[in-house]
């Protein structure tokens, strides 16, 4: 019986020493975008929705938080990346997405026949977008 | 710095959401003149399909700008990304009318941002607040998007960010920083497509501005700023991506076949900015707007007025390449706002182009204001001290004078009865329910036009004042003709006399009609009338 659990115990010791090392690079991942985005983008993003929300409700919430995600984040942190100031990423991503998003929406939907489905790929496209940025190019 | 400007910027941002959408927030019911129903309704239709391309509703087809000589009939007025950012708001919320107008206040307030960005960056941050700080009460913008020309507001909103992300394309040093011109370049090339999308207008004014300012740049430097020969494949690459993002929707500019007769008439308007009292029309409205948007004591400030011959003085006089980027906007402008004097526009047309003039003689009022400040011999530390009084009396004066106007016209803008009543959307909503999707109605006593036309976009029918035209073009038959009146608004400003005579109307034409709606004071009749217009 002793064995057994001194088995189990080392068994799960062992494990534990296997994962320590896979969770590190992941939090210094996310140390790492924490360190580029900073607490004032995050703010930014805290205050426009609840700006939003305390404004026009349950609507308004919604419409920003659609805005920021398909629109704002993502070419925000792409630009970021690539070695953009944060003001000019954050104005320039709100002018370059403009027109662009739904231009992408909009040819996506002549194979996709949803408009809702082809945002939603798209901003999956977006989100491998910034990892590949991230990985391939910011981490370096 | 770089990341406390964020909180600057975004400061801004707030504020404009705040004040642009002060005419959703104080009544949630959509607004805006006939320009306004027309580009909302074309996002509609995609929200209500859940699709996009290149065609709209027959019922908006046939109102106007509905048919391209080379697509045909019942094609977009605008490239379809431009509705679609109301569409996916919608798609996103499920809520017909308050997220596209949340989505249109947010693309429309964005001046503030891209002026920000270009002074603050060329000239500094105080400079850049006041300058975005001001362009959230420019009374030319708000008007227009309060009347519902949005695509143009919302597309010279991007003239700054397009020179800016260009000028910081050709100063940047490719043997220092080969990757982030690259990345100046695919922004520049976003944010220009982008631009494009909105409105050929702003497109066309800005490529002005880029070729005038690429030559002044090129006479400053001595040497040709683009850099064709050492990175082709990134120039080559950006050309590429903006010919696939711009090009499908070529045909939509090119299709509304409207021509001018070139020549030259009454060049004497080359000596003023933008003469109006030579127009038909004049002193009331002039080219279809009225004579408050070309007011400069109303759009800028009598003070203010002086600062922007000061800027331009200051900025021939400087010529950095950083000002070659105003001089060139300013020569831009001013070609754009004369092409009425060659005949290639219309007075209209024209006067739609002073849209490119606000951000920029704000961006010079503050170069003339910071300049002058430059020239008083005093010490650094106490010139540093000298900007933050001036940022704050600029502040104190905005506030008080041009603030005060923008807040209470967009706090009273489009009160309730000059906006569709719940009686009136749910005699659209019935028609929609009852009458065959290619009905036309007809609206007589609803008390203004815009108000008729919302009824379109409710019902998906089409309602407007005039059935003739269509019945004497063959496009229609009398069994599709409906024809409503409406007491509802005359009954709610109490104007019993307008009632009275048009009850008396209404029984001499209708007598042999059916009644086939009679709700709230709204009436709707079929067959047997002789009448299809309401005038």
């Amino acid at each position: 019986m002793t064995r057994i659990i001194s088995t189990y115990g080392t068994i799960i010791l062992r494990c534990s020493e296997i994962t320590k090392p896979t969770t590190k690079p992941a939090s210094k991942a996310i140390d790492s975008l924490k360190g580029l985005v900073g607490w004032q983008f995050m703010l930014l993003i805290v205050a426009l929705l609840g700006v939003s929300y305390y404004l026009l409700g349950k609507i308004g919430l919604q419409t920003i938080s659609m805005w920021l995600f398909l629109y704002i984040v993502p070419s925000y942190l792409i630009l970021l990346m690539l070695g953009l100031e944060e003001s000019e990423s954050f104005v320039i991503a709100i002018f370059g997405t403009a027109g662009v998003v739904p231009a992408l929406i909009f040819f996506m939907n002549y194979i996709i026949p949803s408009l809702r489905a082809s945002a939603i790929i798209l901003w999956v496209i977006e989100l491998v977008l910034v990892f590949v940025v991230y990985k391939y190019h910011y981490r370096k | 710095m770089g990341k406390n400007d964020l909180l600057v910027a975004g400061a801004l941002f707030i504020v404009a959401f705040w004040l642009w959408t002060l005419p959703i927030q104080a009544y949630p019911v959509p607004f805006g003149e006939g320009d306004s129903v027309w580009q909302f309704t074309a996002g509609d239709w995609m929200y209500q399909n859940d699709r996009a391309d290149l065609t709209i509703p027959p019922y908006l087809g046939n109102w106007y700008y509905g048919f391209n000589s080379i697509l045909g009939p019942n094609i977009h007025e605008y490239p379809p990304p431009y509705p679609l950012n109301s569409a996916l708001a919608q798609l996103f919320t499920n809520d017909r009318f308050v997220s596209a107008y949340i989505m249109i206040g947010l693309l429309s307030m964005l001046g503030c941002m891209s002026t920000y960005l270009l002074v603050r960056k060329f000239w500094g941050l105080i400079p850049g607040i006041l300058a975005g700080f001001s362009m959230l009460f420019v009374m030319r913008n708000i008007m227009t998007y309060l009347w519902g020309q949005r695509g143009s507001v919302i597309a010279f909103n991007f003239i700054p960010v397009v020179l800016y992300t260009y000028y910081m394309y050709l100063s940047t040093d490719s043997s220092k920083e080969p990757a982030k011109k690259s990345v100046y370049l695919f922004a520049f090339v976003a944010v220009l497509a982008s631009e494009y999308l909105f409105h050929m207008q702003a497109f066309g004014v800005t490529g002005i501005a880029l070729f005038l300012f690429t030559i002044f740049y090129w006479i400053k430097e001595r040497k040709f700023p683009l850099p064709f020969t050492k990175n082709p494949i990134s120039i080559g690459l950006a050309i590429v991506i903006f010919l696939l993002i711009t090009m499908p929707f070529i045909l939509i500019y090119l299709g509304p076949d409207e021509r001018h007769e070139i020549k030259l008439t009454n060049p004497e308007r080359f000596l003023h900015w933008f003469k109006i009292s030579d127009q038909e029309g004049y002193p009331v409205n002039v080219g279809g707007y009225p004579a408050i948007y070309f007011s400069y004591n109303d759009v800028y400030h009598k003070y203010l007025i002086p600062f922007i011959f000061i800027g331009a003085l200051i900025l021939l006089y400087r010529r950095s390449s950083k000002d070659l980027v105003l001089l060139g906007w300013l020569a831009a402008v001013y070609i754009a706002v004369h092409l009425d004097v060659i005949g290639y526009l219309n007075v209209g047309r024209a006067a739609r182009m002073l849209l490119a003039e606000t951000a920029l003689f704000y961006a010079i009022i503050v170069v003339g204001l910071f300049g002058l400040l430059s020239f008083i011999p005093v010490k650094k530390k106490m010139l540093g001290y000298a900007k933050i009084a001036l940022a704050l009396v600029f502040i104190a004066f905005m506030l008080s004078s041009n603030a005060r106007v923008a807040h209470s016209t967009l706090k009273d803008a489009y009160p309730p009865i000059l906006r569709i009543t719940p009686y009136q959307v749910e005699a659209a909503e019935w028609m929609k329910a009852n009458l065959p999707e290619d009905a036309f109605v007809v609206v007589k006593g609803t008390i203004s036009y815009p108000k008729i036309r919302w009824m379109l976009t409710y019902s998906n029918r089409y309602v407007g004042n005039d059935v003739q035209r269509f019945l004497d073009a063959n496009l229609t038959t009398r069994d599709k003709a409906y024809y409503m009146v409406d007491y509802s608004d005359l009954i709610i400003t109490g104007q019993q006399g307008p009632a009275q005579s048009l009850l008396q109307w209404e029984q001499e034409v209708f007598a042999n009609s059916t009644l086939v709606y009679d709700q709230n004071n709204i009436h709707i009749w079929h067959n047997n009338f002789e009448v299809f217009r309401n005038y």
